[in-house]
């Protein structure tokens, strides 16, 4: 187990899920985020998500950030929701309400299946 | 990252230590160290193995050759395609061609859907359309088609007769039974055609009665009558098992192995005996007058199917890597030695004066034929025959405890991949001649090459060249592991690295003005999630990112649970397993898996 992480806070935090979808700018040319897997500029690229990540997550710490939040979804155990809408959506915002509401059905599917997976990893440890 | 430190982060994992050092080294190892290692790429996304180079991806490329030759046997691709695939292999697998690799996926698509094999219900369905798509679910499943589609061309009783079978029924199934029969009678032989019988039919039922009369009629009371739509059980068995053929051709003509008496085949090829003692001078004389006073005829039908039962049994003992057509030619004749010359070496069926006389020139000039005593080549042959899978593991392991002794294992992980290249020889030049066929029987291939260890273990260390037989057996056998061990738990850890180790699911729209809107989602181990979309990116851009959480979404309890039942696995290792071994313990639980062994059976 993870020394930041109590098993109970495991448990509390699974209980729950939340799917949140943010807006800003974020764009990137390839040539950017691909690497090499043999270390030189030929052969397979596959994307440096550590690049974009890093990037985004800078953007979300600067003051003046244009990340927006445009809608948070909380889903309980027991399937209560509380949904989230950012005020006044522009048209053009209004269809990222699509998105959001396929990812918490996706992320509905997942946890599910996270679940199981988490709960074969303590079986095996059990034994 | 050395195997035993790769085993150790598996065994945090194990603990749900998901923090972000574990996470860390989980992810090199998995994305960086295994690709390289087993010479297998990490699936990065849609859709590497087929769209680039390839330098450093020949497991994935062998694993697709196989699939490819399996589709084309199952007749979901035809000969031509066949050919251009070897084409595309020989000029050095550049860019595919848009059709070919269209036809390949609606090959893919088409089996799949025709089969009840239950992996296939558990994992998304295959798309409708979208190449890359298409291609994306073909790699991620690449381990369990092939898996699948090799057991439906095997000659080694991988797969069990179907009581509810209908002849005519339009199944994989239906197609495996067709392929037998075509290449029992005439699939390989002069064809110039693509035309072949695709489902096992009516039209094809007067063949059984014809290997059934070939093989003394022993099947005669489960022989279906023009009305009947049901296949007997024991007739399908006769198809999926080409033991049971060459035991009921034994029956037929006497040559049990506990008797003297021998049984002779006879074939013209204009090569000379390679050894010229007094003795073998006698021997072929002798051989000669037995010719001669027994009239010996090639073109029977019981010397044709008795040389493509020799054919077929080199084949799959790994010392024939020709067409199987019955054409007893160079290549046949040079497995034929090659089997009789490591069976001399090995030691152990037949004694020296025996073997001496298991082929033989007989005649002289024009009349000259070689003689085969089936009765001997096929004791030979026997030592070969797959075991069963309890047997095959245990032999497998008496094979790495032999290389381990020997202290060669280390050496072993460093060599394999490099020496890969030595194996182009055996396998020809596909695209000139596409009917040549490889064996894939991975009980057979473990099987010879455990009947000579030490032809492995020399060719090791260097001092044995000689590749046919044993060699080919092993290397064949660890590459087929691998690929379907690692194909299978890198495949998985994709999902396993995006919903538990917080690995984004990037999409990249299209760009504007050179620069690519981003999209993403993070699944935290603790069910959250969040989505990014950059403003500028396109409804399609939306769709696209979002079909993509969708299909793995749809995949991932499958394959979250494979990978997590192989983490633990491997977490539960001890003492020093080299990369090699472990690639071939993670693969022997894949492979009960894939057979239908319950994962918890698998594991324990």
């Amino acid at each position: 187990m993870s020394e930041n992480k109590t098993f109970g806070d495991l448990i509390n935090d699974m209980s729950s899920l939340d799917v949140v979808t943010l807006t800003g700018n974020l764009t990137v040319q390839v040539n950017d985020v691909e690497v090499a897997s043999n270390g030189n500029d030929d052969g397979d690229r596959p994307l440096r998500f550590s690049r974009i990540m890093r990037e985004l997550e800078g953007r979300i710490m600067k003051r003046d950030s244009q990340l927006s939040a445009l809608a948070a979804t909380h889903v309980s155990l027991d399937k209560d929701t509380v949904s989230f809408v950012r005020e006044n959506l522009s048209t053009d915002e209004a269809i990222y309400l699509n998105f959001h509401n396929e990812s918490v059905k996706a992320a509905g599917i997942a946890r599910a299946a996270m679940a199981d997976g988490i709960a074969k990893l303590l079986i095996g440890n059990k034994k | 990252m050395g195997a035993e430190a790769f085993i150790a982060t598996c065994r945090q994992l194990g603990e749900l230590d998901f923090s972000p050092d574990v996470a860390r080294r989980a992810l090199a190892a998995a994305e960086e160290e295994l690709p390289v290692r087993y010479a297998m790429p990490f699936p990065p996304g849609p859709s590497p193995v087929f769209e680039r180079g390839g330098r450093d991806m020949h497991n994935r490329r062998g694993q697709l050759h196989e699939l490819v030759q399996h589709l084309t046997d199952l007749a979901y691709l035809t000969p031509s395609r066949f050919r251009q695939w070897h084409e595309w292999r020989q000029n050095g697998e550049g860019e595919l061609s848009p059709v070919l690799l269209d036809a390949v996926l609606s090959a893919v698509g088409q089996f799949v859907s025709e089969d009840d094999y239950a992996p296939f219900g558990q994992v998304d369905q295959f798309p409708a359309a979208d190449r890359t798509a298409r291609l994306d679910w073909t790699e991620r499943t690449l381990a369990i088609l092939v898996h699948r589609a090799a057991a439906l061309t095997s000659f080694d009783a991988e797969l069990s007769p179907r009581p509810s079978y209908r002849i005519g029924e339009r199944t994989a199934y239906g197609r495996s039974l067709a392929f037998r029969i075509r290449l029992y009678f005439h699939d390989f032989v002069d064809r110039r055609t693509d035309a072949r019988k695709v489902y096992f039919d009516a039209d094809l039922v007067p063949f059984l009665h014809t290997l059934d009369n070939s093989l003394g009629d022993p099947f005669h009371q489960w022989l279906p009558r023009r009305e009947d739509h049901h296949l007997h059980p024991g007739l399908q068995a006769l198809l999926l098992d080409a033991r049971i053929v060459f035991e009921k051709f034994r029956e037929r003509h006497r040559f049990l192995p506990d008797r003297r008496q021998p049984y002779f085949l006879v074939y013209d090829l204009d090569r000379p005996a390679d050894r010229g003692a007094d003795f073998l001078d006698r021997l072929s004389r002798r051989a000669g007058k037995k010719v001669a006073k027994n009239a010996f005829h090639q073109d029977t039908g019981n010397n044709r199917l008795g040389v493509r039962l020799l054919q077929l049994c080199l084949w799959r003992a790994g010392f024939y890597t020709g067409t199987l057509d019955g054409l007893f030619g160079r290549m046949s004749h040079d497995a034929l030695l090659a089997l009789i010359q490591q069976e001399r070496e090995a030691g152990g069926t037949l004694k020296e004066h025996q073997l001496n006389r298991v082929c033989l020139p007989a005649g002289e000039g024009e009349d000259r034929l070689w003689v085969v005593d089936l009765r001997l080549a096929g004791m030979l042959l026997d030592a070969y025959m797959p075991p069963d899978e309890a047997t095959a593991n245990r032999e497998e392991e008496l094979i790495w405890d032999r290389i381990r002794r020997e202290g060669k294992e280390a050496a072993l992980d460093d060599q394999l991949a490099h020496r890969r290249e030595e194996f182009k020889g055996p396998y020809g030049e596909l695209h000139k001649y596409p009917d040549r066929r490889v064996y894939y029987g991975l009980r057979g291939l473990i099987r010879g090459a455990f009947r000579a260890i030490g032809r492995v273990v020399g060719w090791i260390t260097g001092v044995v060249d000689d590749l046919l037989g044993a060699v080919f057996d092993f290397v064949k056998s660890v590459v087929k592991r691998i690929q379907e061990g690692i194909g299978c738990f890198l495949a998985g850890f994709r999902y396993f690295a995006h919903y538990l180790l917080g690995r984004p699911f990037v999409s990249l729209g299209q760009a504007v003005e050179g620069r690519h809107p981003v999209l993403l989602t993070k699944f935290v181990i603790d069910f959250d999630v969040v989505s990014f979309l950059d403003t500028s990116a396109s409804g399609a851009d939306r769709r696209a990112h979002t079909a993509y959480l969708k299909r793995m979404a749809e995949g991932v309890a499958f394959f979250l649970g494979t990978t997590v039942d192989i983490i633990r696995l491997v977490s539960k290792l001890t003492g020093t397993v080299g990369w090699l071994r472990l690639g071939i313990l993670i693969a022997r639980w894949v492979r009960a898996w894939l057979r239908g062994v319950p994962r918890s059976a698998a594991i324990a």
